[in-house]
Parts: structure tokens; C-alpha cells; sequence
């Protein structure tokens, strides 16, 4: 499966005018074409509880797919709002550790990977990766790529994290090792898509491959780690976490 | 792909109780529709292609309360696969935005096999040109989403009735009456106890009155496959409708075309 690079942000870290404003505004189409669909069910739901009782309509089963519908929109409307948020905002610069960023995130998928049989391995490097950039939008592109490898991870299956460090990247690949067989919805484009303007917005590079999964995202780091440290290649020497 | 009940080929997909692809409560019922009005398009085949799991889901349940039997695919490649085999469906309700291939490519690549199969097309997209382009392909409709379901079952009916011709809730052949929307048989003031299955071959023949009925058609129209020379299962149900609808005593109304099939005619009209 070929991957999809989202190449380097630095040029286009904020404003409307870049010249990648048509993958946003298609970006941005892909993520109300993604709201529709709790709408249509939110819509036809209502109309249905508007019927009068005598009807006969189970009203409990409307309400709980009205609840988890409007939950499901106001989650895509977040995501619209924060990827319109990433190219109107620039992007903050701190130092900061990657592998302490991620770990929790790791540790908060352990519970619903262990209860769908799912494995997952982190290689993870002795030394720190230090990254110069935004901790809330590299958390949030993070995290939408563990949920993401999580949902498409099947029973048996492995997901990969692991770090490396070269030519002033610091990159994290996230892989599932098996082939998830679906395509994905418009919900799911919208948060590859707010992952990537995440990334992109802190001028780093994005790389993702549908099936298997495969998420790549490397940030630049600090000067100082730049210049000492190169990751010979990453040790599987994984930490496995059942 | 999940493991949607109402996934083609599933022996229970046009099972209207089976539980549906959306995660929450019960599916539907076989209480008598809340819009109460079939005009004989119950038990038609539906065919949803949506990417959305959970939109596919709702709908599902939707069309299978109102009597529909109906199966759910997530992508265009599927659908296209499944409608080449020859499944056959009365009514394609597809999203114009599905993976591996389009709606409308989708639309372009059946269309000429399914020249009567009316398709409606679901879109997010809401601009003129996207339906222009999608009418223009060969969809019979288009609803833009977020729709109603009021409207959407209105067009759904609409589209059923366009392309079969009005049936009419009630059908007389000699003494025998046909209900469709109650769902209920009489001949002479005798109620016929029907299963779904008799009913439907029942409804076929009814439609057909004066005309043979070939086994191959009663294959297709109740069971929804193709003719196997090998099955006798159209001659076993018929032979359960004849005994059903030929009492003792009662002027013979099905007659067995020789070789071909089956006519239900009043030798006395």
C-alpha cells in the first residue's frame, strides 16, 4: 500500500492563503461530509419521537441512538473546529520529551487492547527524543493514531510504536502488523487529516498507509539533541504490553 | 467489513426482526408499519450501499419496519460485485462518497444490466451540480443529507410504485381475495392461513392471474435466486398454497402448467 505523505508543514504552518489550501478546504469538505451522518440519524431519530404514542414507538432505543449520534457529531464538529483551528493558529515551539508525551497515551490504550486481544510493542530509546514544537497538537496526532491502530488492530494482532532519530527529525512510526481489510470513512479521514495538519503545522512530515496501517510522523528536534545524538536503527528489543 | 446481519447472503438478512448493524437497542419489529400505507411494496428488496456503518445500520432497521428486506454493503466494489452475480433487489439506495468506487461509478457500471432497478442516491453534497451528475449517470432520485425519513420512506414507496406499476391493495381471482396490506387470504368468506412464503407466492400468482407463472419466475420473485433445474422447492410450496387455497369441495383456481409452471385462473370467469 503506498504511503500518503503529507511532506513538510514549515511553509504553510497557519494562514488561509498557502498553497496547500485546497487539501485543507477538501480537508474541511471530507469533515461536514463526515457530520452528515450522525445528522441524517440525529434528524430521522427526532422525527420519529415526535410521533405520538399512539405509534407504538420504542422511545428508549431512539433516545440512547439520538445520545450516541449527537456524541458523534459534536466529536467531528471538535475535530472541524481544531483542524480549522491548526491553519489559523500558529503553532507553539517548546521543548519537549516525546517519549513522556506518548506514554500515558500508550498506557491508556493497554486496558481496551488487552480486552480485544490486542497486542501492543514499543521499542522504546534509552536516550530522550527531544522535539521543538507543539506538545497539545503532537499529543492529539498521537492519540488519534493509536485510536485509529486500535480500532483496525484485529484479535491476535500487533501494533508497533517505535522512534528513531536523524536529519534533525525525531520520527514516530505507529504499524499495525496486520491487514485490517476495510476502508476508511469519512470519520476516520477527518482525524487522518487533523493528525496530519497537526504535524505538518509544527514543520514536521506525515506519512500514512491505509492497509496495513502505518502512521510515520517526524518532528524536528531541539538544536542541542541535533547535534549529538543519531539513532542507529531501532532495537526490537520491545517492550510487550498484554 | 462488520459483522452487519443485514450483509448480502446472510441467511437472515431479510429477516425484518433481525437485529441490525447499530449498536444500540433492539431492531425492528413486525408490529404493522407506523405509516400504515405499503400500496404493495412490502417484502420488496433493498439494497443500501453506505459507508457509514452506523447510518447503514439505522436505515436498515428503518426500511426492515416498514416490511422491507433489505441488505447493507460499506463500499462501492462490493456492491457492484453483488449486483453482477445477479442478486436481484427492487430499489438501490447508495451514497455517492463510497470507497473503492463511487457512487456514481457505481451507478455507470450497473445501469445498463439493471435498466428498470430504481436507484436513489444519498449524498452529503448538496450543490446542484453533484445531483445533475448524479441524475445524469442514471439515478432515479437523490436526497441530500441530513434528510428526513419521512421523505426518505415517501421516495422509497414512490420509486417501488413507479417502477412496478400500482398494485392494489386488494386482488380477486373467482372466490378467492388477496389483502395485501393486512396480509391476509380469503376465499368465500374463509380465511386462509398463509406463511410469509405462501403469501408471497400467492401475491406472484394473484399479479399474474390468467397468465402461466414459470417456476424460474416463482424462483426469482419469492426466493430471490436464480433458476435451478435440480430444486423442487417451487412445486413443494406450491403444492402447500394449492392445498391451502383448493378446498374440498371448492372450484379448482390453480391449475399446473405442464413443463413451465403454474396459472391461477377461475374456469368460471
Amino acid at each position: 500500500m503506498p504511503m500518503h505523505s503529507g511532506g513538510t508543514g514549515a511553509e504553510s504552518a497557519a494562514g488561509l492563503a498557502g498553497g496547500d489550501s485546497g487539501k485543507f478546504f477538501g480537508d474541511l469538505a471530507n469533515g461536514l461530509h463526515a457530520m452528515a451522518q450522525p445528522l441524517t440519524i440525529l434528524r430521522a431519530s427526532m422525527e420519529v419521537l415526535a410521533l405520538p404514542p399512539s405509534a407504538g414507538v420504542d422511545q428508549r432505543r431512539y433516545l440512547e441512538i439520538s445520545t450516541s449520534q449527537l456524541e458523534r457529531a459534536c466529536h467531528l464538529f471538535t475535530c472541524v473546529q481544531d483542524l480549522v483551528a491548526v491553519k489559523i493558529v500558529e503553532a507553539q515551539k517548546k521543548q519537549f520529551d516525546l517519549w513522556e508525551l506518548i506514554t500515558p497515551l500508550i498506557e491508556g490504550q493497554k486496558g481496551i487492547l488487552q480486552a480485544s486481544g490486542v497486542a501492543i510493542a514499543v521499542a522504546r530509546q534509552e536516550a530522550c527524543c527531544a522535539i521543538l514544537g507543539d506538545p497539545g497538537r503532537t499529543e492529539q496526532a498521537v492519540a488519534a493514531a493509536l485510536q485509529m491502530a486500535a480500532e483496525l488492530a484485529s484479535r491476535g494482532g500487533v501494533i508497533e510504536v517505535s522512534a528513531a532519530q536523524g536529519g534533525g527529525f525525531a520520527e514516530l512510526t505507529l504499524r499495525n502488523t496486520s491487514r485490517h481489510g476495510r476502508s476508511l470513512d469519512s470519520s476516520a479521514r477527518l482525524s487522518v487529516a487533523l493528525a496530519e495538519a497537526n504535524v505538518l503545522s509544527q514543520g514536521g512530515k506525515y506519512e500514512f498507509a491505509e492497509d496495513p496501517l502505518r502512521v510515520s510522523m517526524a518532528l524536528p528536534v531541539e538544536e542541542a539533541a541535533r547535534a549529538g545524538k543519531e539513532t542507529p536503527g531501532i532495537r526490537w528489543d520491545a517492550e510487550r504490553m498484554h | 467489513m462488520n459483522d452487519s446481519p443485514c450483509m448480502p447472503g446472510s441467511p437472515s438478512s431479510s429477516d425484518p426482526t433481525h437485529e441490525t448493524a447499530i449498536a444500540v437497542g433492539p431492531g425492528p419489529s413486525k408490529k404493522k408499519p407506523r405509516n400504515g400505507v405499503l400500496s404493495g411494496t412490502a417484502g420488496k428488496r433493498i439494497l443500501i450501499v453506505e459507508d457509514d456503518v452506523a447510518l447503514a445500520g439505522f436505515l436498515c432497521a428503518e426500511l426492515q419496519s416498514q416490511q422491507f428486506a433489505v441488505d447493507i454493503l460499506h463500499d462501492g466494489e462490493e456492491a457492484r460485485r453483488a449486483l453482477e452475480e445477479k442478486r436481484r433487489y427492487d430499489l438501490l439506495i447508495l451514497d455517492l462518497n463510497l470507497p473503492r468506487l463511487d457512487g456514481i461509478g457505481l451507478i455507470e457500471r450497473v445501469r445498463p444490466s439493471y435498466p428498470k432497478m430504481p436507484m436513489l442516491v444519498l449524498t452529503a453534497r448538496s450543490r446542484v451540480e453533484d445531483k445533475v451528475k448524479a441524475l445524469g449517470s442514471g439515478a432515479d432520485d437523490c436526497l441530500t443529507k441530513p434528510f428526513s425519513l419521512a421523505e426518505l420512506l415517501a421516495r422509497v414507496h414512490a420509486l417501488l410504485r413507479r417502477n412496478s406499476g400500482l398494485i392494489p391493495n386488494c386482488s380477486r381471482v373467482g372466490d378467492l381475495t388477496l389483502l395485501r396490506e393486512e396480509r391476509r387470504a380469503e376465499r368465500n368468506g374463509r380465511r386462509i392461513e398463509l406463511t410469509p412464503r405462501e403469501f408471497a407466492i400467492l401475491d406472484v400468482m394473484m399479479r399474474n392471474a390468467g397468465r402461466p407463472v414459470s417456476r424460474a419466475t416463482l424462483l426469482e420473485e419469492v426466493w430471490n435466486t436464480s433458476a435451478e433445474p435440480s430444486t423442487n422447492i417451487v412445486d413443494v410450496y406450491m403444492k402447500y398454497v394449492r392445498d391451502k387455497v383448493d378446498g374440498p369441495g371448492e372450484r379448482r383456481l390453480t391449475h399446473t402448467i405442464r413443463g413451465f409452471g403454474y396459472e391461477l385462473r377461475d374456469a368460471d370467469a
